[in-house]
């Protein structure tokens, strides 16, 4: 059972209005003695009071599931998927769905049907890299009548990563700008000594495969050689030409991403970590993790 | 107000019940105030839709500065001074027309609603009778309805029917709270008064004097007067049903007033005959008038007797009033005090020769006031005399030598007036009694309409057998004005509305048939609105708080009480619609959950993601004493929720194993 927090109920600036007219109301129903308008004025009164309750449950019963989000980089922005489930009976309106501090990203819910759940998407622009945790859901709303507002906070645990804004220069840096670099460059002319073989990856060219191995029942293996291994791009944070670690995280995710699109193999190494050439999905992303939580 | 709503356009469908609304209000002003303001109103609104389709509104503000102006402008050079409801109203309700073409976001709209509901509150303050308070009603429900459509954020094909649901269910949930603020809610003292507001004006119908000529215009007034309970069951004929208004003691010719009165009326005297009860629910007219049927017993608090018997009321009467008064048809004094008779005997200042030969042809012949009655009453009989409701005006020092020898025609004023001068001349005493004649009896409500037609004017003459006594020269002139079947002929031939009174009415309805009878049942409720819960003001409450014994309880008190019971209220809500929106439990899984928590509790903790058949697997290998039961407990589990149709035995042989599972070897 999650912690259930009771929505908190305020008076909104409609409310103002409100105490106007009902002011209004008094006054000309008391100094006239008028009784159709002391009728109206219960009228009014009670109306508001009943809709407190219809304020307060609106929200109850209203469950939030946040699902995974996907990374962002900084300056785009960030999706939040989640499902808003109304656990209980009775139709729920006009519902408001944020994250605090996010009002920005607000996404309303007409109505979420009995024991029924509607799907929301949150966007808004991540700001700075790193990861962060999305601890709450605001939920508000204020049905039926809008003197009042009800809030209610559901308490989350999803966690999302915000990678540096690709920016810089998107020319891969020839020898990955450094000394060690330019000197397996000049190895890569040679190019077909044997290095050792590695596990197969769909999409690969099929030159390579051992297929002696394959014959003796092995996986499939491809078999690498020291001209592929000249061919990896090393990437390392202090051998970027620009002064700021921030910009430096920028221009090394530009070129991971670059990396990645033209199918190379690549290697990142930051001061506090080192990732080992390789290319893919999984790898593009660790990198940028790297990127996003370096400090 | 969150940041994202307060952008937002109005939708199409709140819009639309606002509207209605405010159109709704709009036959509550047709008629209290000037014609051109609530036609202003009526435009704006269709405007505003015309516009609204093309996406337009009133942008610049020039123009908006200039028609405000023009707004304020129109209702001073309409009003004069500010110093009236009308005036208020008016400009309040052109105002609204401008507002409505220039809103167009959530603020506007919120502003719009607050706006209608100041307006119900002004259409009550320029009347508030059953009408208008059904016109008020159904523009409440529609403000309420625009805001639950506009707070539920419908889509554009929002429908009708779940916000108009929605809403009148809290107007339900909020009428037990009404009918606690209404019966218990302390009312204003009238300490205050709220400055700008006028007592209303003069209303047509009765005037506390009697000058022929003016009164052909409320003798076609359809307006309601009053209307009268017997409480006791006693309904006088129709011909009795004399209503006193005032006494006027001081005549000129054909114009009478109360003058100054020869003080006021002894509470005590004979009475003889039956006293008849009424309960009177009277009409605001601004003025101190109230009336009983022929003759008040007594004056109920807060009213006076007047001198000649009639009822008048402290304050003036800016309010439906409620009161009870008895009556004794046959009550009379038994002497005549020398201050009214010189009051009575005063002499119009210029009278003609005619005139006093007329009377002296009567007083030769006999000495005896009862016989000069009799003749002065042949004569109007006799002589040609026309009951006319437009006899034209008659004017100066020879209007009643007019009257009597030359047009011989009028209505009932004219006679009283003339009766009355030749009788003071004949040395008789004499006085006139203004009030109404008969009423309209209601079958479904069993009471009596009074109408403003129904005014009516007759003489009082002392005589020294009978003290004063009621002589109607309308009666001998135009008969058939008095002469009706009785009320309980009536009551069984459905009613049909008929002139009674002394004066003819020119009504619009054709006698009986279906149109009598709505009106009728429409009168009924009107009624029950207007005595039952107008008159529950500060002193209807305090009757009320008086009659069950409440009254010691101070107004803080009283409002402490209030809070507390509609919190209560309010709480029991809360607490009954939380029940009802739960979803019902699932038996079988509260049961497999205690089932897991017993097993946690020895030492089998199942995982969240582990399904039933392996958690009893690890169970089973935990504690293997209670193999078997486990497997049975879990088999009979994926048997209920898996099994096309389980049968309702496997409930029962899990519950119980479930039950007895303790973890524990035995």
């Amino acid at each position: 059972m999650k912690p259930r927090t009771l929505p908190l109920v305020y008076p909104t600036v409609v409310f103002g209005g409100l105490l106007f007219v009902l002011f209004a109301m008094w006054y000309a129903s008391a100094s006239q003695n008028n009784v159709a308008n002391y009728l109206l004025l219960f009228f009014t009164l009670a109306v508001f009071l009943v809709s407190i309750p219809h304020t307060l449950l609106n929200l109850n019963g209203l469950e939030v599931t946040v699902e995974s989000v996907k990374p962002a980089f900084a300056a785009k922005a960030v999706v939040v998927p989640m499902a808003v489930v109304n656990e209980s009976r009775h139709t729920r309106h006009g519902c408001l769905v944020t994250l605090p501090g996010r009002d920005e990203a607000g996404e309303l819910v007409n109505e979420i049907p009995g024991r029924k759940a509607v799907r929301v998407t949150l966007r808004f622009p991540a700001t700075a890299r790193g990861e962060y945790t999305l601890s709450e859901v605001q939920l508000h709303s204020s049905y039926p009548l809008g003197f009042l507002a009800a809030r209610r906070r559901v308490a989350t645990s999803q966690r999302y990563v915000v990678y540096p804004a690709p920016e810089g220069d998107a020319t891969l840096p020839v020898c990955g700008g450094n000394a060690l670099g330019a000197q397996l460059e000049s190895l890569a002319g040679e190019g077909d000594d044997y290095a050792g073989v590695r596990a197969y990856v769909p999409g690969e060219s099929q030159r390579h495969i051992d297929w002696k191995a394959v014959a003796r029942g092995q996986p499939l293996m491809t078999k690498q050689f020291t001209a592929e291994v000249d061919d990896v791009l090393r990437l390392d944070f202090d051998n970027v030409p620009l002064s700021n670690p921030e910009q430096r995280l920028s221009q090394l995710a530009l070129w991971v991403i670059e990396a990645e699109r033209a199918g190379r193999q690549y290697s990142l190494r930051l001061p506090s970590a080192e990732i080992p050439a390789a290319s893919g999905d999984a790898h593009y992303h660790r990198c940028l993790y790297a990127l996003a939580l370096f400090r | 107000m969150t940041p994202a709503s307060t952008s937002i356009l109005i939708p199409r469908q709140p819009l639309l019940w606002l509207s209605a609304a405010l159109l709704c209000l709009v036959p509550t002003f047709l008629g209290n105030i000037v014609v051109w303001a609530p036609l202003v109103f009526l435009c704006s609104l269709l405007a505003k839709f015309w516009m609204d389709r093309r996406d337009r509104r009133l942008r610049s503000l020039p123009l908006k500065v200039a028609l405000s102006l023009a707004a304020i402008g129109g209702v001073f050079a309409t009003y004069g001074s500010p110093r009236s409801v009308e005036f208020g109203v008016t400009l309040l309700v052109t105002l609204a027309s401008l507002k409505i073409l220039e809103s167009h976001n959530a603020k506007d709209f919120h502003v719009l609603i607050m706006v209608g509901w100041v307006l119900c509150l002004c259409a009550f303050l320029l009347a508030e009778d059953f009408g208008v308070a059904l016109c008020v009603l159904a523009a409440f429900v529609l403000l309420v309805g625009a805001l639950v459509q506009f707070h539920r954020h419908s889509g554009p094909a929002g429908t009708l029917w779940p916000p108009l649901v929605t809403t009148l269910k809290l107007l339900l949930q909020a009428l037990p709270i009404v009918a606690l603020l209404f019966f218990f809610f302390p009312r204003g003292g009238g300490a205050m008064q709220l400055q700008f507001l006028g007592q209303p004006s003069d209303s047509v119908g009765f005037s506390g004097k009697l000058s022929p000529g003016s009164v052909s215009s409320i003798a076609s007034s359809d307006d309601l007067a009053f209307r009268a309970e017997f409480p006791d069951g006693t309904i006088p004929s129709p011909r009795n049903l004399y209503w006193r208004g005032a006494v006027l003691w001081h005549g000129d010719g054909l114009n009478w007033d109360v003058g100054s009165g020869p003080g006021h009326a002894q509470a005590n005297q004979r009475r003889s005959g039956i006293a008849i009860r009424q309960r009177i629910t009277i009409e605001p007219h601004g003025g101190r008038w109230l009336f009983a049927l022929d003759r008040p017993l007594n004056a109920p608090p807060g009213i006076t007797l007047g001198p000649g018997r009639y009822l008048q009321s402290v304050r003036p009467i800016s309010s439906i009033r409620r009161y009870e008064v008895l009556s004794a048809p046959e009550a009379s004094e038994s002497n005549l005090n020398p201050r009214e008779r010189t009051a009575s005997l005063r002499l119009p200042s210029a009278l003609s020769p005619d005139v006093r030969a007329l009377v002296h042809t009567w007083t030769a012949t006999t000495p005896e006031p009862r016989a000069i009655v009799t003749a002065a009453l042949e004569f109007f009989r006799t002589k040609g005399f026309v009951y006319s409701l437009s006899p034209g005006h008659y004017v100066g020092v020879d209007a009643l030598d007019e009257l009597l020898f030359r047009r011989k025609s009028g209505f009932c004023e004219h006679y009283a007036a003339g009766f009355a001068t030749l009788m003071r001349v004949a040395g008789i005493p004499s006085r006139i009694v203004v009030g109404y004649l008969g009423g309209e009896f209601n079958q479904y409500g069993n009471y009596l309409v009074v109408r403003q037609s129904d005014a009516h004017a007759w003489c009082e003459v002392w005589l020294p057998e009978s003290g004063w006594t009621r002589v109607d020269p309308t009666s001998v002139i135009a008969p058939e004005r008095l002469y009706l079947g009785s009320l309980r002929d009536m009551q069984t031939t459905s009613v049909q509305r008929q002139p009674i009174a002394g004066s003819a009415r020119t009504s619009s309805l054709p006698p009986g048939g279906v149109l009598s009878e709505v009106r009728q049942a429409w009168d009924t409720v009107s009624y029950a609105w207007d005595s039952r819960v107008l008159p529950f003001d500060l002193e209807g409450q305090r009757e009320f708080l008086m009659a069950s014994g409440l009254e010691t309880i101070s107004g803080m008190s009283q409002l402490l009480w209030i809070a507390a019971a509609a919190a209560f209220l309010l709480g029991a809500y809360t607490l009954v619609s939380l029940r009802r929106s739960r979803t019902p439990r699932d038996a079988v899984r509260q049961l497999y959950e205690t089932f897991c928590r017993k097993a946690s509790r020895v030492g089998a903790t199942r995982s969240v993601t582990e399904g039933p058949a392996d958690f009893a697997q690890r169970a089973c290998a935990l504690l293997p004493g209670e193999a078997a039961r486990i497997q049975r407990i879990v088999s009979s589990y994926i048997a209920l929720r898996y099994a096309p149709n389980p049968s309702r035995s496997i409930v029962q042989t899990f519950a119980a194993d479930v039950d007895a599972f303790t973890g524990r070897s035995t």
